[in-house]
């Protein structure tokens, strides 16, 4: 995929106001963005324009913006950011849960969103399955052929926990992971209710990592929601 | 006054009761004063042996009541006449004088007796109302002393208990409907009549159960608490003993207990009415003020937003980018002095309501510290944080969310009060079964004796400056570490400044999985 394609978005969103400003910083950094006020117009128009990227109000008028991420994952892997208001974390979760792929807590500034759809972008170029076996993000890089982490040019010693713990993550890096996700993914699917085992594992992670919790370089906690491996140019 | 005499006192043998004793007592007295007449011989006449048996009616009469003295008088003429009138041993008599003696005896001891036992029974009344009356005084006095309706009851019940020996129970109603045992309980025979009796009472303000026209067959007795608001409740008596029956003084008595237990129950409700109308006056005057205070919150940075962006609007031609830069800056700013205004506010009245469900997850101490410090960014640019943790801190339950809020708005709190530059320590270590976090500045520290008023609601009105919020901050660390139950407190430093500290508990069955994970 070329630089210069303009990303085409889709915002769903009812605020006229917020559409506005969301207008104004997608143009303003080549993305191609387009508009639907309520649920029902956005599924209309994905169907019909299939965008790269959803950008998803979660209280809409007409429906419930969880419809609209059901909807669109019964049949496309496009990437979507829901916008959600403070203390419905629960709500995020859940948006998280059913496929969302990351999410911006209103009020945002222009900063947070672009540095969300940049990550999708390179998520986007990037998939996956085709990508390179070696990953490197800031100080730490991943071999995962060999499964051999380094940090600052200093292998790292991982149990098979913690590495799965460091891999799930770092597939997903620059994006939230939940809590319920990573259980799933590290331990199995029995393991939901056993977020005590996520806590410790990360603890381990960290330390190995010579990462901070109070002062996080690399994995952040998003409080209520989960993890995320900070994205390091 | 000796009230603490009456509880050793035994009941006084009522008079009008039938005591086989007593008149086995008359007839020793008359046996032993026929045994003397008869040692005594030629030394007395029978004139003289009459006199004796006299003067042991007078005991008799006095001791033991009217019946048995009765049957001393008829058992002594008796004797008299067998023993000492001639002929003896017969009940016949020469001296035909001497039934006028008989005669004179007869009557001396029937007016004797009379006037003993009438004397006797005063004074055991007597005794029995100082009695009571000392009973009621304390109770009067355990009354006016307690100021709960359980106080009130249980005061109640452990007198009457004392003055009677009997089981009492008190009811009374919540809701205004539903007649709840404050304390006692119903006697175990029949639970559905016991209640029925009960309800009856307290519908109709009348005295039921045992004794009583209403369901007689009742094993309680039960007293309406009436007072001039109505029927406040139900005292119920019970006696431990089926056999025992109530007399007519004790269920006076009783009564006037009930009606003192009315009076006092009546007080505590016009005093819970009156602390209602306080409290209602009071959150009025603190709803005013919230509207006062928040609107100027709301107002200041609104009119900053409002006047940076209409310059922009109207002058964007004849402005710098240098300018128009800074203005952007500073709408960025206030709102972002808006948004956590406004988060603290729905945060208060969502604490404030109830609504909050507390997701509890286990949660590390230091992961929290460090995504409040990830979400404040900016706000703490301008100051050096340290962050300390011991090695090796348990797991804490906690809504993470709601802990997250506690640290921003204490390390605003700090950034607020500090000048640039100032050093922010945030720390945490274990105590034993709790957690202590603490968040210490070098600031101006909190005016002596205030340390606890900095967590009531607005409490910075009085000092406020345009600089500080409205105080509701604290007051909603405070409403959340409330919640988790643990504590929140704030000390002056000895080096100057202010440390505020909150504490978690540690769960232990988090803390036993925490085992289980590190050898598994």
């Amino acid at each position: 995929m070329s630089q210069t394609a303009d990303t085409s978005v889709l915002v769903i969103e009812d605020e006229p106001e917020i559409r506005k400003f969301l207008k104004t910083v997608l143009v303003g950094h080549h993305f191609k963005p387009s508009f639907a006020e309520n649920a029902k117009e956005g599924i209309k128009l994905i169907n019909l324009h299939v965008p790269e990227i959803i950008i998803l109000d979660l209280g809409l008028p007409d429906m419930d913006g969880l419809e609209v991420i059901k909807n669109v994952r019964q049949w496309a892997h496009i990437p979507i950011i829901v916008l959600s208001a403070r203390g419905r974390e629960q709500d995020k979760v859940t948006a998280l849960e059913l496929g969302a792929d990351d999410y911006l807590t209103k009020p945002f500034g222009a900063g947070e969103l672009l540095a969300r759809l940049k990550v999708m972008q390179r998520h986007m170029r990037n998939p996956v399955n085709s990508r390179s076996p070696i990953f490197v993000n800031g100080d730490i890089s991943i071999d995962f052929d060999k499964r051999k982490v380094c940090v600052g040019g200093n292998d790292v010693d991982l149990t098979p926990t913690e590495y799965k713990l460091l891999f799930a993550l770092a597939k997903q890096v620059g994006r939230v992971v939940t809590y319920q996700q990573l259980l799933r993914e590290v331990w199995g699917k029995n393991a939901e209710e056993n977020n005590h085992y996520l806590r410790i594992y990360t603890q381990h992670l960290r330390r190995k990592l010579a990462d901070d919790p109070m002062m996080p370089k690399y994995i952040v906690t998003e409080a209520g929601i989960g993890y995320r491996l900070k994205e390091i140019a | 006054m000796q009230i603490s005499g009456i509880k050793s006192q035994k009941p006084e043998p009522d008079l009008t009761e039938f005591k086989p004793q007593f008149y086995a007592w008359s007839v020793l007295a008359v046996a032993t004063l026929t045994a003397l007449g008869i040692g005594l011989g030629d030394l007395i006449t029978p004139i003289d042996q009459a006199m004796i048996y006299l003067t042991g009616v007078v005991f008799i009469a006095a001791k033991f009541g009217r019946g048995p003295s009765f049957l001393y008088s008829f058992l002594s003429v008796s004797c008299f006449n067998f023993f000492f009138i001639p002929p003896i041993y017969t009940f016949n008599v020469y001296d035909q004088s001497y039934w006028l003696t008989f005669a004179v005896m007869l009557i001396t001891s029937v007016v004797i007796t009379n006037q003993a036992s009438r004397l006797r029974l005063q004074a055991i009344f007597s005794l029995k109302r100082e009695r009571d009356t000392q009973t009621l005084y304390a109770l009067t006095k355990a009354l006016a002393s307690s100021s709960s309706r359980k106080d009130i009851s249980k005061a109640a019940v452990k007198h009457i208990t004392e003055m009677l020996d009997v089981d009492v129970a008190i009811w009374l109603p919540t809701n205004d409907i539903q007649l709840q045992s404050i304390v006692g309980s119903l006697p175990k025979e029949s639970v559905v009549k016991e209640t029925s009796v009960l309800q009856w009472c307290f519908d109709n303000g009348q005295i039921a159960g045992r004794h009583t026209t209403t369901m007689p067959s009742a094993a309680g007795l039960y007293f309406p608490m009436s007072a001039t608001s109505g029927i406040l409740g139900v005292m119920g008596v019970m006696t431990t003993n089926s056999e025992r029956e109530f007399s007519e003084a004790e269920i006076a008595s009783l009564e006037t207990c009930a009606n003192l237990l009315a009076s006092a129950l009546e007080r505590t409700n016009i005093a819970d009415v009156a602390e209602q109308s306080k409290v209602e006056a009071e959150s009025e005057k603190l709803r005013t003020m919230l509207l006062s205070s928040v609107s100027h919150d709301l107002r200041t940075p609104l009119a900053s937003i409002t006047g940076a962006s209409s310059t922009i609007v109207a002058d964007i031609d004849q402005l710098s980018h240098e300018t128009i830069r800074d203005l952007g800056r500073s709408i960025n700013k206030e709102a972002e002095r808006l948004s956590h205004l406004v988060t603290n506010l729905l945060e208060a009245t969502r604490l404030e309501s109830g609504i909050v469900q507390l997701n509890m997850q286990p949660y590390f101490i230091e992961e929290l510290v460090g995504s409040a410090l990830e979400r404040l960014g900016s706000v703490l640019s301008k100051h050096t944080v340290f962050p300390e943790s011991d090695e090796g801190l348990p797991l804490v339950l906690a809504d993470g969310v709601l802990i997250e809020q506690v640290l921003i708005n204490l390390l605003e709190n700090a950034a607020h009060y500090t000048p640039a530059g100032s050093k922010i320590i945030v720390s945490a270590v274990r105590k034993g079964p709790i957690v202590l976090v603490s968040v210490a500045d070098n600031g101006p520290g909190i005016p002596i004796g205030n340390e606890e008023k900095i967590f009531d609601k607005f409490y910075s009105i009085g000092q406020r400056d345009v600089q500080k919020g409205t105080g509701l901050g604290l007051a909603i660390c405070a409403g959340i570490i409330k919640a988790h139950q643990g504590q929140i407190w704030a000390e002056n430093r000895l080096q100057g400044g202010t440390c505020f500290y909150f504490t978690l508990p540690v769960s232990d069955e988090i803390a036993q999985g925490m085992k289980n994970v590190a050898n598994g």
